[in-house]
């Protein structure tokens, strides 16, 4: 049943722009205030496992001044892990935008930081059948913080395209997976760090959003 | 006989196009849409089979915001279980002078997937084991165009290509994949006042 409503809800996202004519943005230069929500894919790199994984997520941002935005996201990533086990990530988080350089026009670069918090599931994913022995999932909650810069691209007033790239340092328990061979077995182990010795983990994450400025809030 | 009947439905809309002197795409816009859809999973070699629904609307004559949900009906070499999809994005609408309206958009989504552990090719017999189901995030991008006929209905041709991947408790299927589908949509705008 939420399974079903979720669906609603995604599929139905565009009429959150029906019908927002009052309260849609004027042409205008002053952008302060200004509420955006979109929906963006995330492409994780150099991670500890150096495997690629693919998000997909959202975001809404609001516009505290001239040169400040702010962007709450949460995503959803999935990462094959040499092809034995597969890792889940889901972040959720917030950051801060600075614009240096131009406030408006058709492309806008920016420099972010933020925090995050994540939650990390790493499972087997070798088939039942094949000769091998695979540990119990683990998982981890975890904090992070990231850096990165990127760039609007204005398609028009109402709508932008975003490519951004982040490092984002996680703080928390580690999990990392190993493979041995043992007579002939093949022992897939999936283990993760006491929770006395948290350790730093980070990756490189590259995104691409598409945002519609709903309006102005004031 | 097949194919002139395939070929008659498809250009059935054309008979719609009544020749209309205003620019039906305008901000406001909402048009929907219910077909059939077939893609070519690119890794696999195998063919796939939706149906598939879309809603979008133009905030502006040149940008839409769209969401698209493909519901998963076979696949030829019983690879994939499952493979339910769903998309939110934007379109780009190239400006042209009359009701044609050529457009390319972007769209992250999610997939409901669920894999057997090997294809049966064919063969029956093969007993199948089916994987756990998963969501996987994917990565699209979205080429067609529409022809609005009437204020009500049009015809539309859109290509999508798709990239994912399905990790479960069996081996890692790739979801990469170009579809395509086309038809008869509906449309209205929600701004303009009844002349």
């Amino acid at each position: 049943m939420n399974k079903i409503k979720l669906i609603f809800i995604v599929l139905l996202f565009p009429i959150t722009v029906f019908s927002q004519e009052e309260m849609r943005p004027s042409i205008t230069k002053n952008r302060t205030g200004m509420f955006e929500l979109g929906v963006r894919n995330t492409i994780s790199t150099f991670g500890s496992t150096n495997n690629i994984g693919t998000g997909f997520g959202g975001q809404f941002r609001l516009r505290i001044s001239k040169r400040i935005n702010t962007e709450w996201f949460a995503d959803f990533i999935t990462e094959d892990i040499d092809g034995l086990a597969k890792r889940n990530d889901y972040h959720i988080g917030w950051s801060v935008m600075f614009y240096p350089f131009a406030t408006e026009g058709k492309f806008v670069p920016y420099i972010l930081a933020g925090h995050c918090f994540d939650y990390t599931k790493v499972s087997s994913s070798v088939r039942t059948n094949e000769n091998i022995i695979a540990d119990e999932a683990q998982s981890r909650l975890s904090s992070a913080t990231q850096l990165g810069i990127g760039t609007h691209f204005n398609a028009t007033d109402y709508f932008d395209i975003s490519f951004g790239v982040q490092y984002m340092v996680h703080l928390g328990n580690d999990i990392h997976t190993d493979v041995h061979e043992h007579n002939g077995t093949k022992e897939l182990h999936i283990e993760k760090e006491s929770h006395s010795n948290p350790v730093l983990e980070g990756h490189l994450l590259f995104t691409v959003s598409v945002n519609f400025k709903l309006g102005k809030i004031w | 006989m097949v194919k002139q009947i395939v070929i008659i439905l498809f250009f059935m809309p054309l008979s719609l196009f009544s020749q209309e002197e205003s620019r039906v795409i305008d901000k406001g816009l909402v048009r929907f849409q219910g077909t059939i859809g077939m893609g070519k999973l690119l890794n696999l070699n195998e063919t796939n089979i939706f149906l598939t629904g879309n809603l979008e609307y133009y905030i502006q004559s040149l940008i839409s915001a769209r969401g698209d949900v493909y519901y998963f009906l076979k696949n030829d070499e019983n690879s994939l279980k499952q493979n339910h999809q769903l998309f939110s994005g934007a379109s780009y609408h190239i400006k042209t002078n009359n009701n044609f309206d050529p457009y390319i958009g972007f769209q992250p989504g999610m997939a409901l997937t669920q894999s057997f552990n090997s294809p049966r090719k064919g063969n029956e017999s093969v007993q199948q084991l089916s994987s756990s189901t998963s969501y996987s995030p994917l990565i699209s991008g979205v080429v067609g165009f529409n022809y609005y006929a009437s204020k009500w209905f049009h015809l539309f041709v859109d290509g999508r290509i798709v990239q994912g991947r399905h990790l479960s408790n069996f081996n890692a299927v790739s979801l990469n994949e170009v579809r395509i589908s086309f038809g008869l949509g509906f449309n209205f705008n929600v701004l303009k006042k009844k002349s």
